[in-house]
């Protein structure tokens, strides 16, 4: 299985909650980002044919059509297998019938909504510009083009969010009866306007007591509605859930491509340059564009195996783990597991998994594995 | 051994000035000394004191010595003959005191420095009556002169009419800018006497400091006042009784140099090996096992710690570690007294006494940074004197250890004299804070048409706990305050014990005044709300005294922490977020069933923001 990651840092404006690399893109900057990513990719040779692709930002939807066709000649230097996943991240308010069949062009069969809630006060909040309507325009876009596997990413505990704004949401997720649902709660980071308008006093997060019950009426809801919840964020119909993102969780290799990607090839954990003059320099003097790389030791791949294999609501097959590592992990990990179990935190049978307490407490599980 | 020429040693004392600097913080104290060192010809040794401090870690470890506090000078005065000086350091803090008192017994003389523009303050005044208690020649050095807001007329005044000294000869001058420096020179030459005593009379030598050296163990720093003292010479510690072998004298230049002896008025350093700082305390008189003198010299007095705290190590696995490190402290801090203690919440640790709050911060710092220990400290207590209805008087230095109420008679605690000086437009907020801090009136005197002198009697515990932040945030900064002990007293005190869960938790137990116990006790349980973090389950938090409860707060539970992204690429960061999260349980302590922080146990100094 090969996977492949590429980033596009560029939005029209930045959401108030986000930490990932980007910026706000005029089009001709755009155009030479375009230009060093191929350099980037055809550096690489890739010689595997790929099983998912996920094209991520950013906001990878606001590149225009000429931008699009740039971005398919990049794609097209990988071989492709048959039954892929290609992913896309999209605004809705930026999908027209132009750009939808352009995807279809390139091979797009899976679109991620950036939906985040359908009230709009928060929307401004999140300095979002899209409507709820635009999101069922974008839906319907995208089905009247065949793109049927759908994610919309939605958010919990914003400031100001009620629980009946939270169960609105839900009605509209019904509605609209999308296959695949990332249901993610705000977190806080740094150097972000969010951090610095709650530091200013200017709003408040939600208590951590609303943001967990809300957390628990979502899981029940959504199963309500035919989704399988299988990663702590993550919930799916049958047959939707996520290629891509199970090469995450499952601690495999993927290649990453472009300004602040990170990528896990032959045991090297690397990340890309994160400023777009240090990333398109580098290319510029026909070096790789990464800025750090580690190496990752067995101790720190079963670690990672543990901390992200945690994630997925099924846990980790120990077979599959004692095989793949060469480990008799229970032994390994004895200490740990033994502290977890007591806590309630995780159950050990033929898998290691969350239990449903340990669901809402991950992290105090996932420190055990850094 | 050359014989020693008595006649010449008295000769040669006519040309010895002892003398020391003393001023508040900041008004120039070490500016002035350094262009005193600049102008002895010392620039080479200032430069060397320059060099060396630099590289002081690697030069202790090498055994190169560099002592500042005692340094020898030559200075040619304009009568042509050439001086020896001896300038002698003090520390500037009220915990130190009494080290200073030794240091100005001495010297014969000491330079005031005082700042043009600021005028007279506590630590000023504190200074010059201990120096005027040891019966020195104060000179005068209005130092920065040169700056606009210098008020030279003003000042004087203050001087004239807040301590009494004459004004007249006073040097006004600028450290920074070498104003004012030959004219303080030639008047320590010509104001400061010499020193007296007899060079062959039996050996009287102050101790006025020591350090350690790990090969050559303690080497005090002495004042001969009577005698004369040679490497060889068998020597007794007068306090202590304990007999040395003398195997080197000398002076610091500030290099130690060594010298065939020290001789009545001057000023150096002794080698002994002598093992343990225990032995060696600053105050004692130093006098020849063969020769002895009849009397020690006046004024020793063993130092007792002002405040007392618990020291516990944040893993208990390193509690023999803590236990080194103190012992490690203390063979150059003799003031720096412990024992062991145990606490329900925080394990194996010790019951640690400190001079003051500067000396506890010092000791704490140093014990993280230099032994890298990871420690819990509780809050800092006074020693509370107990009368028991049996007639027994216990001392007590942990509120835990608070005997039943039903057999107390009398609970007493350390009162200080407070000297506090401030413009008179403070008098006021001055006033009241200090009637709210339980102090009691003494007087009030006008140094100056507007700056008072207010004493107040009050109790060590409102120092310990905000009076200092008080007074400043009360007059803008302006205030400045001295202090020293000044006795015992009965007050209506009362144990307030915390609950985390239920449990009383020790380490937090507080002594309070009566009074101010319902308010403490909210205060506490808010400031521990906002310290300790969410639980799996809701916490109450509450204050008690004698098992009723004053005030209560919950912390509430934590019901959901997870990371809600976790892609790939995210590993590092993520990693980077659960790494803080679990170093910040590092430093947090399993207390029953709650996971408290360090800072926690400091909670019950919190104060109204």
């Amino acid at each position: 299985m090969t996977s492949v990651y590429i980033h596009i840092p560029f939005c029209e404006r930045i959401c108030f909650y986000c930490d990932f690399p980007k910026r706000v893109g005029k089009s001709d900057e755009i155009d030479l980002y375009l230009n060093a990513l191929e350099k980037e990719v055809m550096m690489y040779e890739v010689k595997e044919k790929i099983d998912t692709l996920y094209i991520g930002g950013g906001t990878p939807s606001l590149l225009n059509i000429n931008q699009l066709i740039r971005l398919k000649k990049i794609i097209d230097l990988f071989k492709i297998n048959e039954n892929y996943e290609f992913t896309i991240e999209c605004n809705p308010e930026h999908l027209t019938d132009e750009k939808v069949k352009m995807f279809k062009n390139m091979g797009i069969n899976r679109v991620s909504l950036g939906v985040q809630t359908f009230h709009q006060s928060l929307l401004s909040l999140l300095n979002r510009q899209h409507t709820k309507e635009m999101v069922y325009q974008a839906v319907h876009l995208l089905r009247k083009y065949g793109i049927e596997n759908i994610n919309m990413d939605l958010m919990f505990s914003i400031p100001n969010q009620k629980l009946d704004d939270v169960w609105n949401d839900i009605s509209h997720i019904k509605q609209l009866d999308v296959p695949h649902i990332s249901y993610y709660s705000l977190i806080l980071e740094d150097k972000t306007v969010l951090k610095k308008m709650i530091k200013d006093n200017k709003i408040k997060l939600l208590d951590n007591e609303i943001e967990a019950s809300m957390y628990h009426y979502i899981l029940d809801e959504l199963k309500a509605l035919g989704y399988k919840h299988y990663e702590i964020s993550n919930f799916s119909k049958e047959g939707f859930q996520s290629q891509h993102n199970q090469v995450y969780w499952q601690n495999k290799e993927y290649y990453g491509f472009g300004m602040g990607a990170s990528g896990y090839i032959d045991n090297i954990r690397y990340y890309n340059e994160d400023r777009v003059n240090h990333y398109l320099e580098k290319l510029n003097k026909d070096m790789k564009p990464i800025k750090t790389r580690d190496l990752i030791k067995k101790d720190d791949k079963l670690k990672e195996a543990l901390l992200l294999g945690l994630r997925l609501i099924n846990g980790i097959l120990i077979d599959d783990i004692n095989n793949k590592y060469g480990v008799d992990i229970e032994a390994y990990f004895k200490k740990e597991f033994k502290y977890l179990i007591d806590k309630g935190f995780i159950k050990v049978s033929d898998r290691i998994k969350l239990t449903d307490t340990g669901l809402f407490y991950g992290n105090e599980v996932f420190e055990w594995f850094i | 051994m050359s014989q020693i020429n008595y006649q010449e040693l008295k000769k040669r004392q006519q040309r010895i000035r002892n003398f020391s600097i003393i001023a508040h913080i900041d008004h120039g104290k070490s500016t002035l000394a350094d262009r005193i060192l600049e102008e002895t010809h010392s620039i080479e040794s200032r430069e060397m004191i320059n060099q060396l401090l630099d590289s002081m870690d690697l030069e202790r470890e090498r055994g190169i010595t560099i002592k500042l506090n005692a340094i020898e000078l030559k200075y040619k005065a304009i009568d042509g003959e050439e001086y020896i000086f001896h300038l002698i350091d003090t520390p500037g803090h009220v915990d130190f005191t009494y080290e200073v008192s030794r240091s100005l017994a001495a010297c014969e003389g000491a330079i005031l420095v005082i700042d043009a523009s600021q005028g007279i303050e506590a630590q000023t005044l504190a200074n010059v009556y201990l120096a005027l208690d040891n019966d020195l020649e104060i000179l005068l050095f209005l130092n920065k002169i040169d700056l606009p807001s210098a008020d030279i007329e003003r000042v004087k005044h203050e001087i004239e009419d807040g301590i009494g000294l004459d004004a007249s000869e006073a040097v006004e001058g600028s450290a920074k800018l070498g104003k004012g420096i030959d004219r303080i020179l030639e008047q320590i030459v010509k104001l400061i006497p010499a020193p007296g005593g007899e060079p062959d009379a039996p050996l009287q030598a102050l101790i006025f400091d020591s350090f350690f050296e790990s090969y050559r163990g303690v080497i005090p720093t002495i004042r001969v006042v009577n005698g004369t003292i040679r490497k060889g010479d068998m020597i007794r510690l007068m306090s202590t009784g304990a007999e040395y072998e003398v195997n080197e004298v000398g002076v610091y230049t500030p290099k130690q140099v060594q010298r065939e002896y020290l001789s009545a008025g001057d000023v150096g350093y002794i080698a002994a090996s002598i093992k343990s700082i225990k032995k060696v305390h600053v105050g004692d008189t130093i006098t020849n096992a063969d020769r002895p003198a009849s009397k020690p010299l006046p004024g020793y007095r063993r130092l007792n710690s002002m405040v007392y705290c618990g020291l516990y190590p944040v893993d208990a696995a390193k509690y023999n570690d803590l236990r080194d490190a103190l012992e490690k402290l203390q063979l150059s801090d003799s003031s720096l007294v412990f024992e062991p203690e145990t606490s329900q919440a925080l394990g194996f640790g010790f019951r640690t006494g400190f001079l003051g709050l500067l000396h506890m911060d010092i000791v704490q710092e140093r014990l993280e940074r230099e032994f890298d220990l990871d420690l819990i400290a509780t809050a800092p207590s006074v020693i509370y004197k107990i009368d028991l209805t049996d007639g027994t008087e216990i001392t007590l230095e942990n509120p835990t250890n608070m005997p039943d109420i039903q057999t107390v008679k009398e609970i007493r605690e350390p009162y200080v004299r407070a000297t506090i000086i401030s413009p008179s437009e403070y008098v006021g907020p001055i006033m009241e804070l200090c009637q709210r801090k339980r102090g009691a009136f003494i007087d009030m005197k006008y140094i100056e048409e507007n700056r008072v002198n207010i004493h107040y009697d009050i109790p060590l515990s409102e120092i310990v706990y905000d009076f200092f932040d008080k007074l400043k945030s009360n007059t803008r900064g302006y205030a400045s305050l001295d202090y020293e002990l000044n006795g015992y007293k009965a007050s209506n005190l009362v144990k307030m014990d915390i609950l985390l869960n239920q449990e009383p938790i020790d380490a937090l137990s507080v002594i309070v005044h009566r009074d101010f116990a319902y308010e403490r006790g909210r205060l506490i349980c808010r400031k521990l709300k906002e310290i300790i973090p969410r639980q799996q389950f809701e916490v109450p938090v509450q204050a008690a005294i004698n098992g009723k409860v004053i005030a209560r707060t919950n912390i509430k539970a934590l019901r959901k922490n997870v990371l809600a992204k976790c892609y790939g690429g995210d590993v590092s960061r993520k990693k980077k977020l659960l790494e803080k999260q679990k170093e910040g349980k590092k430093r947090m302590k399993a207390v029953g069933s709650v996971e408290v922080p360090q800072e926690a146990f400091m909670a019950v100094l919190t104060v109204e923001e």
